[in-house]
């Protein structure tokens, strides 16, 4: 594994998408609007405090959905029908390289979102309560999920860009909806909060939230953690696979 | 040298490739023809190890395709770039990738041959987008070979480009055969080819057809002259042809007719001057006319 070759591929995706001023733009409005309405809606008089407690779920569950995963799913749409991938398949980059390359722009791209967010937040009075360190793993944990569903749902039904945002909408919006990203999951019936359980974008909004809003340890949150860490090894290691029967293809 | 032995591919229920057996020498330029849908691409993409082969062996200088990556330059067909980066950072990234321990120092394009002699410094800056389609052409093309490597596959670069770019790309090409380079072509181009490739290859129904250099294909072909013919009295000129024992075939409203003997146009108006011929024109033998009776007879 060879780093250089890893910050080759993120700067490369980074430089074309804060190069598409239109689309950084859009990016950038997206959830400082989404934000701004739902911290009005959440503030009932105290609007620092509604800042608070929507900033989490406007990052995690709105923003970095759409710009990791969408993203992602994009990404690979446009990697297919450019054929870009199949000069990288012939050059020295190995698949690994590829793959954490990714990861690793979107991860940067969610800090950069992230510290958008965090500072309309603290411009209205809201606060980040709990611990930033575990608050950047939670980040970093749902950026390889997400990034990692956008990589599969990309390999397997995006072929073409105008293919790449039907699926990633058709399964992600629903997950993201149940996780209640944008209303409190307890109003969910009890089969859905027990389904809940086994999706995702519920333990990185779950997660996320106590961290945030009620300074929750590791602890605390551990079956979340756990399953997220888990999740994350899973969906890495499936991505990887399908990259390698399904990459020469794209 | 590039070793293809008992090579199979097949799409489905479709063969594509049928035990092909092909070696390409060292410097040696070799240009595939072949009718659309003859496995051309699908060759290439095998030596590149784009896709998988139902069997045979493909060595190159005796290694396995991974061990020798960055020592090949690959021209897809259709433009493979970063739309939304200029020029120079396609350039630079194609670069990175083949030659993954490049200095800082060694990344500066303008100590590259190539960037030099397509003198493309005005467009360094520019956005892929805001490129004319022939100059998209040339980067596409420039990306694919920017770390000099030992062998290219070139993949009908000069399709959809203008005159100018095109000419410009073939006179590259020939730069590198004096380099002596390995090169394999395939091109819709046969004029172009005629004037780069040391040997072809037809391929048909997955196999090679026939292969040899220019005058092996000549002499296969036995044909020294070809009449191109165009009138209103088509069955007066194919009765003609039949009874003279002619081999010809029809391509639109032209007869493209094979002659063994030396003619000229004098000889030719002269020869056809019952059939009110409306056009005549008299060609030596050339790979396109080679080609046309290769897949025609």
């Amino acid at each position: 594994m060879n780093l250089k070759n890893i910050f080759l591929i993120s700067k490369r995706i980074l430089l074309e998408s804060f190069g598409n001023r239109k689309l950084s733009f859009f990016w950038t409005v997206f959830p400082i609007g989404v934000l701004l309405i739902f911290s009005s809606v959440y503030s009932n008089g105290d609007i620092g405090n509604g800042f608070t407690i929507t900033f989490p779920g406007t990052l995690v569950g709105a923003a970095m959905f759409f710009s990791c995963m969408a993203n992602c799913v994009s990404l690979i749409s446009i990697e297919r029908e450019r054929k870009t991938l199949r000069r990288l398949l012939i050059s020295k980059i190995k698949g690994g390289e590829y793959f954490i390359g990714i990861f690793l722009a979107y991860f940067i791209l969610a800090l950069v979102q992230c510290f958008f967010l965090i500072f309309i937040t603290y411009l209205f009075g809201g606060r980040f309560l709990g611990n930033i360190f575990l608050g950047v793993f939670i980040i970093l944990l749902s950026t390889i999920s997400y990034v990692s569903i956008g990589f599969i749902i990309g390999i397997l039904f995006a072929k073409k860009s105008e293919d790449a945002t039907g699926p990633a909408i058709a399964i992600g919006v629903p997950l993201l909806i149940l996780a209640g990203t944008f209303f409190d999951f307890s109003l969910l019936p009890d089969f859905l909060q027990k389904l809940n359980r086994a999706n995702p974008i519920f333990h990185m909004l779950y997660s996320f939230r106590n961290v945030a809003i009620n300074n929750f340890s590791f602890s605390d949150i551990k079956y979340s953690m756990i399953f997220l860490i888990l999740f994350s090894i899973i969906s890495l290691f499936v991505s990887n696979s399908i990259f390698k029967i399904y990459g020469r293809k794209i | 040298m590039i070793t293809i032995k008992n090579l199979s591919k097949s799409y489905e229920n479709i063969t594509v490739l049928k035990d092909l057996n092909l070696e390409i020498r060292d410097r040696e330029i070799l240009g595939i023809l072949g009718r659309n849908g003859s496995g051309k691409s699908t060759l290439i993409h095998l030596i590149l190890n784009l896709i998988k082969k139902d069997s045979g062996k493909i060595e190159i200088d005796e290694k396995a395709f991974e061990e020798i990556k960055g020592c090949i330059g690959y021209v897809p067909q259709e433009i493979s770039l970063y739309t939304n980066l200029s020029v120079k950072r396609n350039i630079e990234f194609f670069l990175r990738t083949y030659k993954t321990n490049i200095s800082k120092k060694d990344v500066n394009l303008k100590n590259y041959n190539i960037i030099n002699y397509f003198k493309i410094e005005k467009i360094m800056h520019y956005k892929i987008t805001k490129l004319s389609g022939g100059q998209k052409g040339l980067i596409n093309f420039i990306c694919g070979i920017i770390h000099e490597p030992k062998i290219l596959l070139l993949d009908e670069v000069s399709t959809g480009l203008d005159v100018e770019t095109s000419n410009k790309i073939t006179g590259y090409i020939r730069k590198l055969k004096e380099e002596q380079k390995t090169i394999i072509i395939i091109s819709h181009n046969l004029n172009e080819l005629e004037k780069i490739c040391s040997r072809f290859i037809l391929l048909e129904n997955g196999k090679i057809k026939i292969g040899g250099n220019f005058e092996q294909l000549k002499d296969k072909v036995n044909y020294k002259k070809v009449i191109i013919i165009k009138t209103d009295y088509e069955n007066i000129l194919v009765k003609k042809l039949n009874s003279k024992k002619l081999e010809f075939f029809r391509q639109d409203k032209y007869f493209i007719i094979y002659s063994k003997e030396e003619i000229n146009l004098e000889k030719g108006i002269k020869f056809f001057k019952n059939e009110k011929i409306k056009s005549l024109e008299v060609l030596d033998l050339n790979l396109e006319y080679i080609y046309l009776y290769l897949t025609n007879f």
